[in-house]
């Protein structure tokens, strides 16, 4: 170790040095160091290091420590029950739960029980296909398979109970020792047995990796989680994008099981057998090989390695097994093994192949190396570039005429070619940024339309499968600038013109990367023909992107023309922020009603319009009577209808606190539509107040995704982030809108939160001065203005608020909540209870404001009554 | 007292005042209260937002202490015990790695589920750490800079509050300490 003072002299002159520019140092140190030269390279040494790059310091530790610390949280401790199980030991953790060795003690024998996170087992559709398939699986009484004892749910966490098997996975096999060739193919067989009956029985594992691979201690092989990947699952398939975020946790993270995914997969496609086959053909590799085929330094890496780059050779494995296994590892699944069985066939035929296996035997570690197999044929590398194969087959085979190597050369480039082009035309647009429709009518009557049209398309493409549509909302109109901004490929443009009767709607796509024009179309049309123009755009714009339209996307909702021209001019005015602009838009909807009693899509309209006019708070929240009662007649005329279900599932949550109920039918609404940003909002609100912080985190996250420039979905996003990133996101979330009084009150709340009460005060006061009917930003007014001892300010607030609740309705909450801040407790239990006799929506924020503004009566045990029959 | 958020000031105020059987009452329940952050994190979508390491101990530490009685030093105090937790929870699974040491045959090795970060990786923890051992025998206010700054993740403002420096120390410290460090890495 370096002497003290040593060290002290050192760091002396290298400081002062640092303190320095660049150039003065040298002759600074040499100067100081006078002539001692190992002092002078001590420093030196020192210096040069200054400034290099260092990335361990640069990375946040607690990122690194976070998995560590929640790795080994076990649920559950020896002695626990659950159901008629007793938990022994915790045998391990992974992405998808914790096994626990357990003892059935009906049946007395040992049982692996698997807790599944409650995070993948909320959605109950999602849960039923997963079960299904387990059991289908388990039925199979598959020698290769793990036997599900029992699939059940105590206190609503999920547990899975099979047979345990003494033994280890493969992964903890591989990483002990490698497999020789012989055991390799032992085990490939049966891992290919329980797939092939998986397969016929119309199964998917979806998830085949070493870690799910068990090897018992008699030689037995049993493939564990068959359908558990129906759980992580996307309703449809997932773009890209999505694909890439469900796996990416962070560089320097583990990326689970990204490294075995088949290239459909990482894309984000359907999946079929042949995935699985691709798969199983990465763990045959890494059996082989000793380390994977793929590999990257992140997520994204891997991705684009698994989608983009051969793997290297396996060099010194015998020419049939490298076939076998670069065949089930073909990025088109058209050109891998087929079927399961066939990959089977060729593993048994190779495992009974007795050179092999005795050639393998000799292996002890697993490697092969040239030598053993100098007596076979130990080919080439079927898996190296092209050319290089082509050379070496024709060296080998010199009897072949130079004009056959010629044809196979052109022969390879023009699969080369296909390849290149299908590569591209598969992934030419699966994301379209929608700017708003021009009206160049100069005819203000149509501007509903133009806007209308836009609104209803969106909606429309949003059903589509595997894409996904933004809307534009700024004011840039190159499309490159455009795409990049929402990261989206393609952007879509319209203009409305007017000819008399007529009207002719012009649309435009264009590659935001290349600004090529994909696509562009006049429709001359009579305003009475709407309905077709819609399906014939929709229609073309399916094909251009290659895509399928379902009965979702076709569906008209109404067949009068007339009907569909108040729709969307009632959508439009509806979805306005004051109430006289709703108040019309109901109105024009109503209107469309008259004309076609069915329209069940116009009674959803109105339920949502019904309920922005009771959330102003400035409406009784008897409105949301009128919204649930058009939300059940939208329901009663078409009960797949997406909106409906929504509509009335804020109601039922906001106004009658049926909690469960309301859970059910956001459910059902996200499972008819996935992509309704409006829902995810909605449920995330739910959530968030119902007290799943996490969970609600996710939808205002996927709200946000889908809307990425919507105002509501940012603020929402930027005060469900912690610290000074939180309130970063929420400086750009006003920036998107500077006058949305929600943007700054909801700054306040977060300033409020971070004890910046300066700060809480500006944005209250702001909010105001935007929306001064509303009271809603007074109470965190008076809050930031408590905390800062400016109490008479504070009481003006109440004054105002009173006085204002004199001539008009206002929220029985917020004269609650102001009244508790100011000290006032049997005030504020009055007016609370005010707002129970009336169900006002403010009381669903009790339980999340509990420990804030309601903190100095959160023992009352008239505090916690209302609590209680709000139904927290 | 025990885990009441009372307790974790008074034993706060304690270990300050030279009460080393408070730190071993105190550990314990920052752990607890880390190992709760943590599952929050890992449970989080994978956002893009950087993690702020000083934001979550912050929560922590207000979540344990009473808000009222806090003053800074004990907040100072809170985030040296966090750190000092970090660092030995780190450094004690790289240390499981078995890890051989820099150029010596260090390889890359898969991403396994097991594995929460490279070979490589922990290589270069446990080695940090032994600089750090080292570091702190003759200049332990570099090695307690480190220490907050990479293991704790504050800032320089926030170091400097801690430690009672002034930012410009902290950061000028901070500069050698890093060098220090490479040095006795590299040997």
């Amino acid at each position: 170790m370096i002497d003290i003072d040593r060290y002290r002299r050192i760091d002396e002159i290298f400081q002062a040095a640092l303190e320095l520019e660049p150039r003065e140092r040298t002759s600074y140190i040499s100067e100081a160091c006078s002539g001692d030269a190992a002092l002078l390279k001590e420093v030196e040494y020192l210096l040069a290091s200054d400034g290099q790059q260092w990335e361990l310091i640069g990375t946040p530790a607690f990122e690194m420590v976070a998995p560590l610390l929640a790795k080994d949280q076990p649920a559950l401790e020896a002695g626990d029950s659950i159901g008629h199980y007793q938990v022994v030991s915790l045998l391990g953790a992974g992405g998808m739960g914790q096994v626990y060795l357990a003892e059935d003690a009906k049946l007395r024998r040992k049982v692996a029980l698997k807790l599944l996170p409650a995070s993948y087992t909320r959605d109950e559709s999602r849960l039923r296909r997963f079960q299904q398939e387990a059991r289908a699986a388990s039925a199979l009484n598959h020698p290769n398979i793990l036997t599900i004892h029992e699939l059940g749910e105590v206190n609503g966490e999920q547990f899975i109970a099979t047979e345990f098997v003494e033994g280890e996975t493969l992964r903890e096999r591989l990483n002990r020792a490698p497999l020789n060739l012989a055991e390799t193919l032992d085990v490939a067989v049966q891992i290919a047995g329980a797939l092939a009956a998986a397969h016929k029985a119309g199964i998917v594992h979806r998830d085949i990796k070493p870690e799910n691979i068990m090897l018992r201690h008699d030689g037995y092989v049993k493939v564990l989680d068959f359908g558990l990947a129906k759980l992580t699952e996307q309703q449809e398939p997932a773009t890209q994008t999505r694909a890439t975020e469900n796996v990416d946790i962070s560089s320097g993270l583990v990326m689970g099981t990204v490294k075995y995914m088949s290239p459909e997969q990482a894309g984000g496609r359907q999946v079929d057998p042949r995935s699985d086959i691709f798969s199983f053909g990465v763990v045959l590799y890494e059996m082989i090989a000793g380390r994977p085929p793929f590999e990257g330094e992140n997520s994204n890496e891997l991705i684009s390695t698994i989608l983009k780059k051969e793997p290297s050779p396996l060099t010194e494995v015998p020419e049939e097994t490298q076939r076998l296994i670069s065949r089930a590892l073909r990025k088109k699944k058209e050109d891998r093994y087929q079927t399961i069985e066939e990959l089977l066939a060729d593993l048994k035929s190779l495992k009974e192949d007795k050179t092999v296996t005795n050639v393998g035997a000799q292996h002890q570690r697993g490697r092969w190396t040239g030598s053993a197999f100098s007596t076979r044929k130990v080919a080439a590398i079927s898996t190296a570039t092209t050319i290089e194969y082509v050379i070496r087959e024709i060296k080998r085979h010199k009897t072949r005429t130079a004009l056959g190597f010629v044809t196979l050369v052109i022969l390879l480039g023009a699969i080369g070619y296909l390849g290149y082009r299908y590569f591209f035309s598969r992934r030419l647009i699966d994301s379209i940024a929608v700017m708003p429709f021009v009206n160049e009518s100069g005819d203000p009557e149509l501007q509903y339309l133009s806007d209308g049209m836009t609104e209803d398309l969106i909606t429309s493409l949003r059903k589509i499968p595997g894409s996904s549509v933004f809307r534009y909302k700024g004011k840039n109109t190159d499309a490159t600038t455009i795409g990049k901004e929402l990261n989206a490929q393609a952007v879509l443009s319209g203009r409305i013109v007017k000819y008399g009767e007529d009207f002719r709607l012009h649309v435009e796509l264009v590659d935001a990367r290349t600004r090529n024009l994909v696509f562009e179309k006049s429709y001359n049309r009579k305003l009475s023909n709407l309905i077709a123009l819609k399906q014939e755009f929709t229609g073309d714009l399916a094909r251009t992107l290659r895509v399928k339209l379902g009965a979702d996307q076709q569906k008209k909702y109404t067949e009068s023309d007339t009907a569909y021209q108040l729709y969307l001019k009632g959508l439009i005015e509806s979805r306005k922020l004051t109430p006289p602009e709703i108040n019309r838009g109901i109105e024009d909807l109503q209107q469309a009603i008259n004309n076609d009693p069915s329209y069940a899509l116009a009674y959803a309209a109105i339920a949502r319009a019904h309920i922005s006019l009771a959330m102003g708070g400035e409406a009784h929240p008897s409105e949301f009577e009128k919204a649930k009662s058009a939300a059940l007649k939208a329901i009663e005329i078409d009960d797949s209808l997406a909106e409906g279900h929504s509509a009335l599932a804020y109601t039922i949550f906001v106004y009658n606190w049926r909690f469960a109920e309301a859970e059910k039918e956001f459910t059902r609404a996200l499972e008819l539509d996935p992509n309704s940003c409006d829902t995810h909002r909605q449920y995330a609100d739910f959530l968030g107040k119902t007290g799943h912080r996490e969970e609600s985190r996710v939808h205002q996250k996927r709200a946000l995704e889908i809307e990425p420039m919507e105002p509501w979905y940012n603020v929402a996003v930027a005060n469900g982030t912690d610290g000074d990133a939180g309130l970063e996101r929420m400086r750009s979330a006003i920036a998107l809108d500077p006058k949305f009084y929600f943007a700054h009150m909801m700054a306040g709340v977060m300033y409020n939160a971070r004890k910046m009460y300066p700060e809480a005060i500006e944005e209250e006061r702001l909010a105001k001065t935007l929306s001064p009917t509303q009271t809603y930003s007074d109470v965190f007014l008076v809050n930031a203005l408590i905390n800062t001892g400016k109490r008479d300010e504070a009481r003006a607030i109440l004054d105002e608020v009173l006085t204002l609740s004199k001539s008009r309705f206002v929220r029985p909450y917020h004269i609650a909540s102001i009244y508790n801040l100011l000290g006032d407790k049997e005030q504020a239990l009055a007016w609370l209870e005010k707002g129970y006799q009336i169900h006002d929506p403010g009381l669903t924020l009790l339980k999340l404001q509990s420990s804030t503004i309601w903190k100095s009566l959160q023992d009352d045990p008239r505090f916690q009554d209302i609590l209680h029959r709000v139904g927290f | 007292m025990e885990a009441a958020p009372d307790g974790v000031t008074q034993l706060l105020i304690n270990w300050r005042n030279g009460d080393k059987a408070a730190l071993d009452q105190l550990t314990p329940l920052v752990y607890e209260e880390l190992r709760r952050l943590a599952r929050g994190f890992m449970r989080k979508e994978r956002s893009n937002h950087t993690l702020q390491t000083s934001a979550l101990i912050n929560e922590a530490y207000l979540k344990l202490a009473d808000q009222d009685e806090t003053n800074w030093q004990n907040r100072a105090h809170f985030f040296a015990v966090a750190a000092q937790i970090m660092r030995h929870i780190l450094v004690d699974h790289a240390r499981s790695y078995g890890y051989e040491k820099r150029g010596a045959g260090a390889q890359r090795v898969g991403l396994d589920d097991a594995q929460v970060f490279s070979k490589e990786r922990a290589g270069e923890l446990v080695a940090l750490d032994e600089a750090l051992t080292n570091l702190a025998t003759v200049d332990p206010r570099k090695s307690r800079i480190v220490e907050l700054r990479f293991f704790g993740g504050l800032n320089i403002d926030e170091t400097a509050e801690v430690m009672e420096l002034s930012p410009t120390t902290v950061q000028r410290e901070w500069r050698a300490a890093k060098g220090w460090l490479q040095r006795f890495i590299k040997g």
